[in-house]
């Protein structure tokens, strides 16, 4: 066991982190799918907190819940049972519209496969969420153009996601994440369809983001992304191992 | 060159110059009634001297029916008539004749069918109407807007049957449109996913759909208009050149333009909603596919 398993053990057992630094956090949390072919147990009681400033990485074999429990850390599903938090709000008492607002402010997505607005430019895709939280266009214009900029895209900014290779449109994808600044970065297997440079490149990138502050999860198969993780979560039937 | 035609049917005149529709006979037969002075002069339309062969200056030959007795007539004048549309079709042959010449021809002695009237302020077309029917006996006076209407039933059932065919066409291009928008839905499906992941508003995305939906609707009226346009052209160029005449057999009018437009817009904002409601009510992570 490594020190970040045992970090990720130390929570699983209670030990809890600084209140003031928890951005999202599981209690017990459990989901179950209810599928015409029977009942599915993707979560079976996983506690976790997840605080500013660090990366985690969740990893483990295929079907173990890890992109469950991202997508519950992130507002985006509601738990069968426990109780997940987000920016100290339980995700269950949010109605729809609520957690919406809340992904949109101080949650940021990144996927697999980028899912790049594809009549946008990479401009356009940054500025996406901005325009949605009301903020003025010449904000957003020059905050969508250093956020490509940081990502090393300034000089692709008007091209369409057709226009731009895999690891470039998952920089895009990062760079629309951290547009309204959120609080929480949850990465999806980010690397899954990149090559190993593009992928090292993109693991740097969340590093330097967590480094900032911003608390970033990702769900990896990725060795060498969640060898530089603050913290490594190891999952396993539905559970931490 | 001589002619002779025996008369299938007359037509009456205005001023001094009659219309007859006749079948013509060509020949060298001499005439069975000699004129007494010059030949009584008569106007040929183009089609009638092309078909017949003829050209001002020839003689002609007519008789009311085919056992005659028969007319040599000098053709003054070929012209170009002004086709009404109900005439385009028929193949018969045209001859105009001087009223007394069209009389004797018909032994019908000093009789005529109708008059037509041009009035010098055709504004006061109805109270003229009012004053002949007060005091003339015999006859009955009708505007020309009247024996318009009166002669027009059977473009009133081709209208409506055209009107039934403009319906069906919408409804079939609904459902082309309702289609379209369900094949770009599919395609929305994921982006609509992503869209609400990131937290963007029901109302923005249904405002994205509908826009979307807007947009193929303008459009498609446009291309239909484009479409609508050429046809129309074709049409006219087609049949102007088939019936030899100058009317116009399809017209695209701007009211027509305004109801296309107006319709398509209406069906693409219905199957934008439509869609844009079915996609709102999957789950996000359905629509991306996890």
């Amino acid at each position: 066991m490594d020190d970040a398993q045992a970090v990720a053990q130390a929570q699983h057992a209670g030990g809890a982190p600084a209140p003031d630094r928890v951005v999202a956090s599981a209690d017990a949390v459990v989901k179950v799918y209810r599928m015409p072919g029977g009942t599915v147990h993707a979560l079976r009681g996983i506690t976790l907190a997840v605080e500013r400033g660090t990366l985690l990485s969740i990893v483990g074999p295929s079907g173990c819940g890890k992109s469950t429990l991202l997508h519950l850390l992130g507002g985006v599903d509601l738990p069968t049972a426990g109780t997940v938090t987000l920016l100290g709000q339980p995700t269950a008492s949010l109605s729809d519209a609520a957690l919406a607002r809340l992904r949109l402010r101080h949650v940021g997505f990144v996927f697999q496969r980028f899912f790049l607005l594809p009549m946008l430019t990479a401009e356009e895709n940054v500025a996406l969420p901005m325009m949605e939280a009301g903020v003025a266009q010449p904000d957003r214009r020059r905050r969508a153009r250093a956020l490509l900029e940081r990502v090393g895209l300034a000089h692709r900014s008007q091209h369409r996601p057709g226009q731009l290779s895999g690891g470039e449109m998952q920089r895009v994808a990062i760079a629309r994440a951290l547009a309204n600044r959120p609080a929480l970065l949850l990465a999806d297997e980010p690397t899954g369809e990149l090559d190993a440079a593009a992928g090292w490149e993109i693991a740097r990138l969340l590093r330097e983001i967590s480094r900032d502050g911003c608390a970033v999860v990702v769900v990896t198969h990725n060795t060498e992304l969640a060898a530089i993780a603050d913290r490594q979560v190891r999952m396993r039937d539905g559970t931490i191992a | 060159m001589r002619a002779r035609a025996g008369l299938a049917l007359a037509a009456l005149l205005a001023a001094a110059i009659a219309g007859a529709v006749a079948a013509a006979r060509t020949g060298a037969a001499p005439p069975r009634v000699a004129p007494a002075g010059p030949l009584p002069e008569v106007f040929l339309s183009d089609r009638t001297a092309a078909r017949l062969g003829i050209r001002e200056g020839d003689t002609l030959e007519l008789a009311a029916s085919p056992a005659g007795p028969w007319h040599l007539v000098r053709i003054a004048r070929v012209y170009r008539p002004v086709l009404y549309p109900t005439d385009v079709a028929l193949r018969g042959l045209d001859v105009r004749l001087h009223l007394p010449d069209l009389q004797a021809l018909l032994r019908e002695g000093d009789q005529v069918d109708s008059i037509v009237v041009r009035l010098r302020d055709p504004a006061r077309a109805d109270e003229m109407v009012a004053r002949l029917n007060a005091v003339a006996l015999g006859f009955r006076a009708y505007t020309s807007a009247d024996l318009a209407r009166r002669n027009s039933s059977t473009f009133e059932v081709i209208s409506r049957f055209h009107r039934a065919i403009s319906v069906v066409a919408i409804l079939a291009s609904s459902v082309f449109l309702a289609a379209i928008m369900t094949l770009r839905g599919e395609e929305l499906r994921r982006q609509v996913g992503v869209m609400r992941l990131i937290g963007i508003s029901r109302r923005s995305v249904a405002a994205a759909v509908l826009l979307i939906a807007t947009g193929v609707a303008l459009l498609g009226s446009a291309v239909g208009i484009g479409l609508g346009y050429a046809l129309s052209a074709a049409i006219n160029v087609y049949y102007r050149r088939a019936f030899d005449t100058t009317i116009l057999f399809s017209q695209v009018t701007p009211a027509l333009l305004g109801l296309v437009a107006a319709l398509s817009v209406a069906l693409g904002i219905a199957a934008g909603a439509a869609t844009a409601w079915r996609l709102l009510h999957r789950p996000p992570l359905d629509q991306i596919g996890r």
